[in-house]
Order: C-alpha cells, then structure tokens, then sequence
C-alpha cells in the first residue's frame, strides 16, 4: 500500500500570512484537523494544527502537569479568547510547527502510520521531489486503508 | 504569568524618538539587545522587519506587537517604546502609532507557548481603551508593569 493511493489530494493548504481567525474558519468549515503551510512559491513551510491554535490560549505552565485535576476551579487562570485578542497579531508564520515530517507519493501507508502513532501526528503533508505539497495523509486516510473502510 | 518577568526598566523607553517605522524597529532593537537573552540586536531586527513584510503587526488603536522567532534570541523576552510622537506603522486601521511592544523569541521547531500566550496577552490588555490611556499616560516603567501584572 503506498501513499498514493491513499493520500487526499484535494489537500486545503494556507499561506504564512493566514492569520489565526481566518485558519480556525477554515479548519471549522473543512472539518479538518490541520493545514499544510506554504511560501508563496507552492514549497511546504510548515504546518498548524488545532494544537497550534489552542497554544497561543493555553497557559503554558499549564504544560508542567500531566494530571490537571486539581485544578478543578479554573476560573482564576482562564485563557483570553480569539475574540479578546488581536487575531490578526497571529499568522501562521507565528505558529506553524516548522520542518514537519513529511513523506512521499511512493512511500508505504505503513510507515505513515507508524510516524502517527509514535509521534502523534494527526496528518503528514505529502511532497514531490520539489518540496511542493501534492497531497496529505490523514489519521482517518490510514484507518481507511488498513481497515478497507471507504471514507 | 507577570508579564513584568519578561523585561526590565532598562528595555523601556517613554520617550521614544519618533521616525520612520524602520528607525523605530532599530531604536527598539537596539534596547532589546541590552538583554543576555538576545545574542544579536541587528540579527533581531532583520528577522522583525522580515515578519513586518508579511503583514504589519499594527493592530490598530496605535499599538503595535512587532515580534519575530530568530536565532539571535535565546529566551522570549519583549521591550516597550512609547513614540514621543505619533508614527507610521502601515497599521490595519491607517491609524499612526505610540505603543510598541516589541517582542522576541527563540527560533524553534514548535513556538514557544510562552511566546505566545505572551502576545496574547499583551494584545489583550491593550485593546481595553483605559489600560492604553494608562499606559499613554504613566510616568515611569514602574507603572507600564503594574498595569502588565494586573492581567491574569
């Protein structure tokens, strides 16, 4: 099974100048859970996901506990909301992960799904020998394959 | 979060000369160098006036959060300049502006959080209209960081 033919290819990617409201929208009205990043020459720069998103609201000292539950009134260290803050202040140059992991047209749906699960990736971009995005391998693009379910 | 922690009296200037939005970013840079954080303050500046050239980060209501990931800054840290008059920042609103916070952070792989949430915070307290006239009007750094510390 390669890539290829499981890979969407009618893949929703962002320039480095889209800002915070205008990705969320387009995550919401896409149902999807990430966007590839792009230069303006069509080159992969890397990548936001609704983590990047929810990184620029989520205390970060947050991130020192595994188990939050005794923080049970979090009322005292409420996150401002998009609405609150400036979104135009936040691009996805601001938050993209940068150099992700990424994989080609001919490479196994196997190893596609050993990166997702070892490193917790919700997709990976898929990219032709010029680094421009073709397409991206989904979680659910993979559960489809091995499962045989169509999605 | 105290947002105080991430600068210093000495990254603070009430009385900034105004000028070109560049001379600015350079007079601004200049201070954030005075940080050990910051390895390199026209490294710094070039990586900020690069991220200027994407989209201006004047938000309107003459504040400002130029900003920038670079290699020539170890830990997040941020300056403060409130122009003497007021300047050209290409703002989204065609307003001119006073405040400028201008912030810095490593260049990594994954954001810093902290950089973030730092940002929003900042944006945050400044869209209230009297925490900007606090801010226009305070006399020394002391009172800029006694309305940062005030954010929860």
């Amino acid at each position: 099974m390669k890539v290829r033919e499981h890979m969407t290819s009618d893949v929703v990617t962002v320039h480095r100048t889209a800002n915070v409201a205008e990705i969320a929208k387009l995550l919401a009205r896409h149902r999807i859970t990430g966007v590839p990043v792009i230069d303006v020459d069509g080159r992969l720069a890397g990548v936001v996901t609704h983590e990047e998103l929810m990184n620029i609201f989520v205390p970060h000292y947050l991130s020192m506990f595994d188990d939050l539950a005794f923080l049970d009134d979090l009322g005292a260290i409420e996150a401002q909301t998009m609405a609150e803050i400036e979104p135009t202040l936040f691009l996805a140059e601001d938050i993209m992960m940068t150099d992700p992991v990424t994989v080609r047209p001919e490479t196994s749906v196997m190893k596609v799904a050993a990166l997702m699960v070892n490193r917790k990736l919700v997709f990976v971009p898929v990219v032709d020998d010029d680094g421009r995005v073709v397409g991206v391998v989904t979680r659910n693009d993979v559960s489809s394959a091995f499962t045989g379910v169509a999605t | 979060m105290k947002l105080s922690a991430f600068t210093d009296r000495r990254f603070v200037d009430l009385s900034l000369e105004p000028g070109t939005k560049s001379d600015v970013l350079s007079r601004l840079s200049a201070l954030i160098a005075r940080s050990p954080h910051v390895k390199d303050g026209e490294r710094f500046l070039a990586d900020v006036l690069a991220r200027e050239e994407l989209v201006t980060t004047g938000v309107g209501h003459g504040v400002a959060f130029p900003h920038a990931k670079s290699e020539a800054v170890r830990e997040v840290v941020f300056a403060f300049g409130r122009a003497a008059a007021p300047i050209d920042f290409g703002a989204l609103d065609g307003e001119p502006v006073r405040l400028i916070f201008l912030i810095g952070a490593p260049k990594v792989q994954e954001p810093s959080r902290v950089y973030l949430n730092l940002m929003a915070r900042l944006s945050f307290l400044m869209k209230e209209k009297d925490n900007r006239r606090r801010v226009l009007d305070a006399t020394s750094a002391d009172e800029v960081f006694e309305l940062l510390d005030s954010v929860k």
